[in-house]
């Protein structure tokens, strides 16, 4: 009841939403590993954050309608109006510097200021990368004569993706085959879009039996590079 | 004294088997004494055996159904199985059976015994055995409409037969146990144990179900090709044929509501259309050169049994096995034909219980022992058949599209993609033997 009343009364100042921040880093740290404790403060961030009235609860609900957290939501409730019940005070720093680290692990964004040396490749492109080439050249050397009409169907639903328009050139390349290397960083969200709307183009074209052998065979071949340790290839699907 | 000096002499064994007859015939003489209350309590024995077979088809049902889909979706037809039966049967017990068989005065529907309490003993027998063929018919739908179906929606529409579709109709043919009768049944309708009533209702409200849900994704290719899509566990497909074949005697043995004497002809009759069933259904495969599949095989017995359930009381065996038989071509033809037309129907769902329900009803006409072929009583059956198709079909395609609009009925392609096992339930049907193909994209 607490949460909730102060949830409702919180403002879109930025002191406000450090606050929100704050509170929901405290709560859900005891019940979520640190990465898809950031992952989900990002979503909170970028899909709850500006939403006024009871965002917060509607956000642990649809956090908790998902494992890990499914059998836990009393638990996360209990501990949302424990943590503020004492006041800011015993409130945690604001965690919006350890999110963007995190999201510049998981992209391979440079560092701010571009005083970082050159950046190594991002695990997730190097994972998203593995997949469409294991899953296309699956599908090419299983039906080469259905191939083009496969890949134009995926190169022609792109846009759904809405990607910048340098983003949607690099994963086109990628797709054509005309470039192996994605460049630029995606959200992990959008690479999700992007191997789903293969996984549809694949099924229509080959069937959804081949398919779906050709898409785990794909990300076996992504979970025996050293990078699935830091971006598991099984986020993408 | 010379009688007891006999008794004494005769060897223990005989004087037990004495002592056990004269307890059987004083029983005798009891029974004799109170046979109205005897007759009462077999009935009631059988009904209610005859019920928990009935509700053995149930696991007969998932198993066939979870087995003819792919891993990542086996708990889903599971759980949709296993819920319907839990939501049918309280539902039923609510509104379901009133009207079915409560007073029917017009001739439409029944107008009491909702909520049913303080009633004959009778009564609660004839609900559990009702309230099985609800369930029955209800999860008919959940196989063709596998592997595409949002959970919650499912399960209202499953909400919806049982409150309304199935005993609506149900009471045309079969109400009321109290007053009046419905239409059909007063033109004479045969349909003993539901061929229509049951199987017909469950097979239309399935082609709804289908209909608005579309096929599964990539099931037909762009140019228009067929995609078969096998299901994963083949042994679980066989033996829930085996035990749906066993429940089916149940299922038409009980129908008589009575511990009586011609229950052997309608399991007679019921085993022997099964049997010619499967056969017809093996020889359509092999004489159309196509591959003798175990599915196709254990559909065609499924096809027999339908069938004959219109008329498993009233036909001789030798027509038993003709139903049965075109029961099982039929349903080889039926499932060629729907997919030529790009309905999607899992398991075979439509041509099993809709196609040759709908032969069974009419078979039952035709071959009534003592009056073939009389034209009057086809007709009759014609009618019964149309009137099924006429009301359900387009009452289940309403409420699935309602449901489509308004919560959701067809999955996403990315819980498609992922499985509904997991994308509704958040579990997998094999968890040792899933790992390289579960798409799990949350740990």
């Amino acid at each position: 009841m607490t949460a909730m009343n102060s949830s409702d009364n919180l403002a879109q100042e930025p002191e406000q939403q450090a606050r929100r921040r704050r509170i929901l880093f405290a709560a859900l740290q005891p019940f979520m590993k640190r990465d898809a404790l950031y992952q989900a403060l990002w979503e909170w961030e970028e899909q709850h954050a500006q939403q006024p009235t009871a965002s917060l609860h509607r956000f642990i609900a649809a956090l908790c309608s998902a494992p890990p957290l499914t059998a836990r939501r009393n638990d996360v409730n209990r501990n949302l109006v424990m943590v503020m019940q004492p006041g800011d005070a015993a409130l945690g720093p604001d965690p919006m510097h350890e999110m963007l680290a995190h999201r510049r692990r998981v992209n391979g964004t440079p560092q701010p200021g571009g005083s970082s040396p050159v950046a190594e490749r991002s695990p997730a492109n190097v994972v998203l990368e593995t997949i469409v080439a294991g899953l296309n050249g699956r599908l090419a050397r299983h039906g080469p004569q259905v191939y083009p009409s496969y890949t134009g169907y995926v190169l022609e639903n792109l846009s759904m993706l809405r990607l910048p328009l340098s983003a949607e050139v690099a994963v086109a390349s990628l797709i054509r085959n005309a470039d192996n290397r994605l460049v630029g960083s995606y959200a992990p969200e959008s690479m999700q879009a992007l191997l789903h709307m293969m996984y549809v183009g694949a099924c229509e074209y080959y069937g959804p039996v081949k398919t779906d052998e050709m898409l785990a065979a794909a990300v076996s071949d992504a979970e025996r590079l050293p990078q699935a340790l830091l971006f598991p290839p099984r986020m993408l699907l | 004294m010379k009688t007891k000096r006999l008794f004494c002499v005769i060897s223990p064994t005989l004087r037990t088997v004495i002592a056990i007859g004269a307890l059987c015939a004083s029983s005798s003489a009891l029974a004799v004494a109170d046979s109205g209350s005897l007759k009462a309590q077999t009935d009631t024995v059988w009904l209610v055996t005859a019920a928990a077979l009935v509700f053995f088809m149930q696991a007969g049902f998932a198993l066939l159904e979870s087995g003819m889909v792919r891993a990542k979706n086996a708990v889903n037809v599971i759980m949709k199985n296993y819920v319907d039966v839990a939501l049918g049967s309280v539902v039923f017990w609510v509104v379901g059976y009133g009207l079915m068989f409560g007073s029917n005065p017009g001739g439409w529907f029944g107008t009491d015994h909702f909520l049913l309490g303080n009633a004959e003993h009778m009564d609660y027998s004839l609900l559990l055995f009702q309230t099985m063929f609800a369930a029955t018919a209800v999860t008919i739908a959940s196989g063709a409409m596998a592997e595409r179906t949002r959970y919650g929606g499912y399960l209202l529409g499953a909400i919806g037969v049982t409150a309304v579709i199935y005993p609506v109709f149900g009471s045309w043919a079969w109400g009321s146990l109290y007053n009046g009768h419905g239409w059909l049944r007063s033109m004479g309708f045969i349909d003993f144990a539901g061929s229509t009533v049951v199987h017909s209702v469950g097979g239309w409200v399935a082609l709804a179900g289908i209909l608005v849900l579309g096929p599964r994704t990539g099931r037909y290719g762009p140019n228009g090709e067929q995609r078969a899509i096998r299901g994963h566990n083949l042994g679980s497909v066989a033996l829930g044929g085996f035990i749906l074949w066993l429940g089916w005697f149940g299922f038409n043995g009980g129908s008589t509501a009575a511990a009586d004497t011609r229950i052997g002809l309608i399991d007679l009759n019921t085993q022997l259309a099964a049997a010619s069933g499967t056969i017809t259904a093996l020889l359509s495969m092999m004489l159309s050169r196509r591959p003798v599949l175990i599915t196709t095989t254990v559909n065609g017995s499924i096809a027999g049994l339908v069938a004959i359930t219109s008329g498993c009381a009233t036909m001789e065996p030798l027509y038993a096995i003709v139903t049965g038989g075109v029961a099982g071509t039929l349903m080889v033809l039926a499932g060629s034909l729907l997919d030529r037309m790009k309905i999607d129907d899992v398991v075979g769902a439509v041509s099993v219980h809709g196609v040759c329900g709908a032969w069974g009803t009419l078979a039952a006409g035709l071959f009534k022992a003592g009056d073939m072929f009389d034209s009057t009583q086809v007709i009759v059956q014609l009618v019964g058949i149309c009137a099924a198709f006429l009301w359900t079909f387009p009452t289940a395609l309403l409420m699935y599209y309602g449901i489509d609009k308004l919560v959701g009925l067809r999955a996403s392609t990315l819980d498609e993609q992922r499985g509904l096992d997991y994308a509704e339930h958040h579990e997998v049907g094999y968890p040792e033997f899933q790992r390289d193909a579960l798409h799990a994209g949350r740990e």
